[in-house]
C-alpha cells in the first residue's frame, strides 16, 4: 500500500506537538542558567519535564554526570515512542537516528577502555539505551582490551567496518581510524535510508539530517587538514561526497588546501563575517560551527510550520530534544565547575 | 488464610563478632524481609563500612571469572549438592586457587581461539584468492616490480570510489577483481615515486593488504594449496588443545561447580551485609518476620549470644500499614491461585486476601461455561500431566496445572448436571439438573443472577477492607461502599418486575412481600447519595471546601457520574451472562462438528471420526482456551474491580543460600 501522509502522520504529528511544547522555552533556559549553583539548577529542572528524570536517584547522588545522563531518558523514550508510533516505511529512518547514540555510546565505551576507566565511570557518560542496546557496554569495559572488546560486537552490525579499522588501530594504537571509520559508516547508511523515503518526506529529511552532515562533513575536512595536517588523499578517504549544501568539489577544495573562506561562503551563502572568522580557522571553526548549529535549530523549528504531515516535525523535534539536552549538559558542567557566565555563553545556543 | 501472614518489624542490634551466625540464622527458613538500613551507618565511609563493599565487589568479579572459566569448559551446571557455607570465603585465598585454573584454561583457550582466528583468516584469503584462482601470474614477481608500486588487498565496497577520488592528482590503476557482500578485492598500481601517496591512500580508504606468510610464494593456485595445508595444521592443534581441556574439565568440574556454589553464597552474604546499619561496634538489622517465627528466631538468636538486642514491633492492619510487606497466606489447595491474584496484583497487607474466593470462583465459572464430562477430565488429564512435570514440553505450562486440574474436575461436575458428554448433549444420559442447549433462558437468567451475587460480595469485602483501615468515608459513601450497594440492590429489586414480564423469573423473586414502589424509593434515595458522595466523604475527612469548582460544575458531573455508575453496574452484571451464553455455545459448537463430522463421513467411516476429532482439538484446544481468558476476565474486571485495589509490598524472604535456578 502506498504512504498516505495524511492518515500516516496524523497521530505521530499530534504525538511530537506535544513533545515539541515541553521542550524548555527561552526564558526557562536563562532561568536555569542564572541558578547559583549546579544544586539550584537541578532543583529548578525538577519543576520541568526533566523532573521525573532527576527523580529517579536520590537527590544526594547527583552530580552533573549523573544528571546527564538521566535527562538523557528523556530523548530516549520519545524516540522510542516516536519510532512505534511513525509510519512503517520511516522506521528504518528514525531508528538509524536513533542509532546514533549507540555510535557515541560505541566511541565512549573504546575510550573508556584505552584510560583504564572502571565501567562505573563509563556507564554515566552513555546514552540510556537500556534493553534495545546492541553493544555489550559492560562487558566490553570489563575486557580491558580493545581488541577483546570489538570481538564481542561481532553479531553488530558494527563488526565489519570495525573489523578494516582494527588492523590501522593494531598498527597505530590510536582510535582515530576506529571512530573515523563509525562516522563514516553511519553517515553513509543514514544518507541511503534518507534516500528511500517518499519525495516529499525525503526533501525534509534531506534538508535536516543533510544539513548535519554538511556541518560535520566540513568540520571534519577543516579539522584534518588545519588540526591533523592531513594529506588531500586523507582528507578526502575520511570525509564524505554528499551532503545538503555541501558539493564533492568543495570538499576536494579544503582537502587540495585551497582558501577556506570562498568555499564557506559559496556553501552558506546567507552566513556573515566569514572571511574573518576563517582567517584563523584554529579560533574561527568553532564559531562556525556554532553558528551552523543554530541555523539547524532554526530549520528544525520551521518544520513545525506548513505541512503538518511530513517526517520534518518527527527529525526536527528528535535534533531539538537532543540540542536541549546538550545544552543542559553544558549547564551542569558549568555550574558544577562554578564558571562565570561569560566561560560558557558561547556554548549555549540560547543567547543569553 | 484470609489475611496475608500477619508480620513483625524487628531491629536487632548484633555485636560485630556475631554478624556472620546471626546473618545465617536469618536466613534460610524464608520468614525474614530484610529492610536496607544502610544509612543508619554511623560512618559509611570508614574503613570497616567499605570492607563489605570491596567484598561484594571482589565475589562478584570472582562470580565472573569462575562463570567464564565453567563456559569456556563446556561443563553443564547440573543441580548442585546443597551445603551449608560456614564462612563467607576468603578473596585473597580463592582469587589465587580461580588465577590458578583461569592460567590454565586461558592458556588453552586462548590457543584453541588463536588457531580458529588463523583458520578463519586463512578461509577470508581463500575466499579472496579464489577470483583470482585462474591468474597465473607468481604475486612475488609483482611485488618486486622495479618502475610500479602496486599494493593487493580488500577494503570495503563502500570506500572504493572513495580511495579512486583521492587520488586524482597522479596517474594510478585501480582494478577490482573481485566483490563479495560488502567487501571488495582491488589491486592498486602506480609509479613507484608515488608510493608514499598510494600507501598514504590505501591506509586511509582502510584497504587491508593482503599479507601472505613468507612460505605462500608463486602463483593463486599454488598459494591456495599452501593456505588449505595450513587450516588443516591449525584443526589438528584445535583438536589436540581440546583433548587437553577435556582433561581439565574433567578434573576440575566438581571443584569449578562447589566454588561457584560457595561463590554466590558469599557473595550474597556480604550484599546482605552491606545493607546493614553499622555502628561503631555494633550492626543493626531490620526487617520483616512472620509474626509466629518470632519466638524461635529469639530462641536460636539467643542462643548465639546474649548480648543481641531484639525489638520487636507487631504490624497492624492499619491506615499506616502500607509500607509492610505482603506474604500470602493461604492453605496448599488454594495455593496455586495465588498467582492469579498477584498477577493482577500483590494485595496490600491491611486487606483481605481474595484468593480464597478466586480458588473457588475461578473452577466454578470455568467449569459452568465448559461443563462437559469428556472435554472436563481432558483438561482435568491435562492439568495433572503439567503438574506432574513428567513431559518436558509442559513446562512452559509453569504453575498452570493446579488451576487447570481444578477447572477440568469443574467442567466434568457440571458436565453430569448439563448430561453433557464428549459434546453428545443428553444422550448417553438426562441432565442431572439442566440442558443449556435446550433451557436457553434459564441459564441465561441465572447466570446474571449468580453475577448478582457475586457482585454484591464484591461490595461486602469492600466494605469489610475499608473498615478495617477505618477508611470511614469511603465504606459509607464510596461508590463501590455502602451507598453504592444501596443503589445496586434496589437497582436489582426495582428491575425484578419489569424484567419478569419479559423473561421468566422464579415466582419468589418477583413476588416479594414488599411495598409498592418500595425499590424505586431506595433507588431514587441512594441515587441522591451517590450524587453527593464526595460532599460527605469531604465532609467526614473534613476536607474544604466541599464543593469544588462551584454548584453548577458540580451537578453536571455528579449527574454524568451517577449515570456512569449506573451503567457500569448494569454492564458488571449482564457481564456474568456469558457464563450462560458459553455453556450454551459449547453445546452448539460441538453439535456444529457433528454435523460436519456426517458430511464428511456419512455412514461413520473413518472421515467421521477425523471430524470428530478436529472437533475434539477445537473444543478443547481453542473454546477451551478462550473459556479460560472469560474466567480471568470476569474475575479480574467485575469481581476483583469491586473490591480489590492492591499495591502491596511482596514480600522477599531474606537468603544467602543461591538457588539453584541462580547458578
Amino acid at each position: 500500500m502506498s504512504p498516505n501522509p495524511a492518515t500516516d502522520f496524523a497521530s505521530i504529528n499530534a504525538r511530537v506537538r506535544a513533545m515539541y511544547s515541553t521542550l524548555l522555552t527561552k526564558q526557562e533556559l536563562i532561568n536555569l542558567s542564572e541558578a547559583a549553583d549546579l544544586d539550584a539548577l537541578l532543583n529548578l529542572l525538577k519543576h520541568t519535564v526533566y523532573g521525573p528524570y532527576l527523580d529517579r536517584i536520590k537527590d544526594k547522588e547527583l552530580n552533573a554526570r549523573r544528571a546527564a545522563f538521566l535527562i538523557r531518558a528523556r530523548l530516549a523514550e520519545a524516540s522510542h515512542s516516536i519510532i512505534y508510533n511513525s509510519p512503517e516505511y520511516t522506521r528504518e529512518l528514525l531508528t538509524m537516528v536513533y542509532r546514533y547514540h549507540e555510535i557515541n555510546n560505541l566511541k565512549a565505551v573504546l575510550r573508556g577502555i584505552i584510560t583504564n576507566s572502571s565501567w562505573d565511570k563509563v556507564r554515566f557518560v552513555l546514552f540510556p539505551y537500556d534493553g534495545d542496546n546492541e553493544i555489550p557496554a559492560k562487558e566490553m569495559v570489563e575486557s580491558g582490551n580493545v581488541v577483546q572488546a570489538v570481538e564481542l560486537l561481532k553479531t553488530t552490525p558494527y563488526y565489519d567496518t570495525l573489523s578494516f579499522a582494527m588492523k590501522r588501530y593494531s598498527a597505530e594504537q590510536n582510535l582515530f581510524p576506529i571512530e573515523v571509520a563509525l562516522d563514516l559508516d553511519y553517515w553513509r547508511e543514514l544518507w541511503k535510508a534518507v534516500k528511500k523515503l517518499p519525495k516529499e518526506d525525503r526533501s525534509y529529511a534531506e534538508k535536516i539530517l543533510g544539513s548535519l552532515l554538511d556541518m560535520n562533513n566540513l568540520m571534519w575536512a577543516i579539522r584534518y587538514r588545519v588540526y591533523h595536517n592531513l594529506s588531500e588523499e586523507e582528507v578526502i578517504n575520511y570525509t564524505l561526497p554528499f551532503g545538503y549544501r555541501v558539493r564533492d568539489e568543495d570538499i576536494r577544495a579544503i582537502a587540495a588546501g585551497a582558501d577556506l573562506a570562498p568555499i564557506v561562503k559559496r556553501i552558506y551563502p546567507f552566513l556573515t563575517g566569514l572571511d574573518e572568522m576563517l582567517s584563523d580557522p584554529h579560533s574561527g571553526l568553532p564559531r562556525l560551527e556554532h553558528l551552523l548549529e543554530k541555523k539547524i535549530a532554526d530549520q528544525c523549528h520551521a518544520c513545525f510550520v506548513g505541512n503538518p504531515f511530513q517526517i520534518g516535525i518527527v527529525l526536527g523535534f528528535l535534533e531539538l530534544c537532543d540540542m536541549e539536552i546538550q545544552e543542559l549538559v553544558v549547564l551542569f558542567e558549568a555550574k558544577a565547575d562554578h564558571l562565570a557566565t561569560d566561560k560558557y555563553k558561547n556554548y549555549l545556543l540560547v543567547d543569553l | 488464610m484470609f489475611y496475608p501472614q500477619k508480620m513483625t518489624e524487628v531491629e536487632i542490634i548484633v555485636p560485630a563478632k556475631d554478624l556472620l551466625p546471626v546473618t545465617r540464622a536469618l536466613s534460610g527458613q524464608g520468614v525474614f524481609s530484610q529492610t536496607d538500613v544502610n544509612y543508619l551507618s554511623s560512618d559509611r565511609n570508614s574503613a570497616q563500612a567499605n570492607q563489605w563493599q570491596e567484598k561484594v565487589a571482589a565475589y562478584s568479579a570472582l562470580e565472573r571469572r569462575v562463570q567464564s572459566i565453567i563456559q569456556a569448559l563446556d561443563i553443564k551446571q547440573l543441580p548442585m549438592k546443597k551445603h551449608d557455607l560456614a564462612d563467607p570465603l576468603d578473596e585473597e585465598t580463592t582469587k589465587l586457587v580461580v588465577d590458578e585454573i583461569e592460567s590454565e584454561v586461558k592458556s588453552l583457550v586462548e590457543g584453541i581461539n588463536i588457531e580458529n582466528k588463523n583458520i578463519e583468516h586463512f578461509s577470508g584469503m581463500l575466499q579472496q584468492l579464489k577470483a583470482l584462482a585462474d591468474v597465473d601470474v607468481d604475486f612475488s614477481q609483482m611485488s618486486d616490480s622495479r618502475y610500479i608500486h602496486s599494493i593487493l588487498g580488500m577494503l570495503q565496497h563502500e570506500n572504493v570510489d572513495r580511495l579512486r577520488t583521492s587520488l586524482s592528482r597522479i596517474p594510478f590503476v585501480l582494478y577490482p577483481l573481485s566483490q563479495q557482500q560488502q567487501k571488495a578485492v582491488i589491486w592498486l598500481a602506480g609509479s613507484k615515486a608515488n608510493t608514499e601517496i598510494l600507501d598514504r591512500a590505501a591506509r586511509s580508504a582502510y584497504l587491508d593488504p593482503f599479507t601472505l606468510p613468507d612460505d605462500m610464494n608463486g602463483t593463486p593456485a599454488q598459494i591456495i594449496e599452501s593456505i588449505n595445508r595450513s587450516i588443516n595444521e591449525s584443526k589438528d592443534k584445535i583438536a589436540s588443545l581440546q583433548a587437553q581441556l577435556k582433561k581439565v574439565r574433567e578434573a576440575k568440574e566438581g571443584q569449578l561447580l562447589d566454588l561457584m556454589w560457595d561463590l554466590r553464597g558469599s557473595h550474597m552474604t556480604a550484599n546482605a551485609i552491606v545493607r546493614y546499619g553499622k555502628l561503631k561496634y555494633t550492626y543493626v538489622i531490620v526487617g520483616w518476620l512472620y509474626s509466629n517465627y518470632l519466638t524461635s528466631l529469639k530462641a536460636s538468636l539467643r542462643k548465639i549470644s546474649s548480648e543481641i538486642i531484639i525489638e520487636a514491633r507487631v504490624a497492624d492492619r492499619g491506615k499506616d500499614s502500607s509500607g509492610v510487606p505482603t506474604a500470602l497466606n493461604n492453605p496448599r489447595l488454594f495455593r496455586p491461585f495465588q498467582s492469579t491474584v498477584t498477577t493482577y496484583a500483590q494485595p496490600k497487607y491491611s486487606e483481605l486476601d481474595p484468593t480464597p474466593l478466586v480458588a473457588i470462583l475461578f473452577p466454578l465459572l470455568f467449569g459452568a461455561m465448559f461443563g462437559d464430562v469428556g472435554h472436563g477430565a481432558l483438561i482435568a488429564i491435562f492439568g495433572a500431566l503439567v503438574m506432574s512435570k513428567k513431559i518436558k514440553a509442559l513446562k512452559f505450562f509453569g504453575g498452570l496445572g493446579p488451576i487447570l486440574l481444578a477447572c477440568g474436575i469443574s467442567a466434568t461436575i457440571f458436565g453430569f448436571l448439563y448430561g453433557s458428554v464428549m459434546g453428545y448433549e443428553g444422550t448417553v444420559f438426562e441432565p442431572l439438573w439442566l440442558a443449556p442447549t435446550e433451557d436457553i433462558m434459564t441459564i441465561l437468567i441465572i447466570t446474571i443472577g449468580a453475577g448478582v451475587i457475586v457482585l454484591i460480595l464484591g461490595f461486602l469485602i469492600n466494605i469489610y477492607n475499608l473498615l478495617t483501615v477505618k477508611n470511614f468515608a469511603q465504606a459509607i459513601f464510596g461508590h463501590n461502599g455502602l451507598v453504592g450497594l444501596g443503589l445496586y440492590v434496589s437497582m436489582i429489586g426495582w428491575a425484578l418486575p419489569v424484567v419478569g414480564k419479559i423473561f421468566p423469573i422464579p415466582e419468589a423473586l418477583s413476588n416479594l412481600p414488599l411495598p409498592k414502589n418500595f425499590f424505586m424509593i431506595l433507588l431514587i434515595v441512594f441515587a441522591v447519595l451517590v450524587m453527593f458522595s464526595e460532599v460527605f466523604i469531604h465532609l467526614i475527612e473534613g476536607h474544604r471546601p466541599l464543593v469544588e469548582g462551584g454548584f453548577g460544575i458540580y451537578f453536571a458531573q455528579a449527574f454524568f457520574e451517577l449515570f456512569e455508575v449506573l451503567i457500569s453496574f448494569l454492564s458488571n452484571s449482564l457481564s456474568f451472562v456469558r457464563v450462560g451464553a458459553f455453556a450454551v455455545a459449547h453445546g452448539n459448537l460441538a453439535a456444529v462438528f457433528f454435523i460436519l463430522a456426517k458430511m464428511v463421513g456419512p455412514n461413520g467411516g473413518v472421515g467421521y471420526w477425523i471430524m470428530y476429532l478436529v472437533g475434539l482439538v477445537f473444543i478443547v484446544g481453542f473454546e477451551g482456551l478462550i473459556v479460560y481468558i472469560q474466567t480471568t476476565r470476569l474475575t479480574y474486571y467485575e469481581t476483583f474491580g469491586k473490591f480489590f485495589n492492591g499495591g502491596g509490598t511482596r514480600f522477599e524472604p531474606f537468603t544467602i543460600q543461591p538457588a539453584e535456578n541462580e547458578i
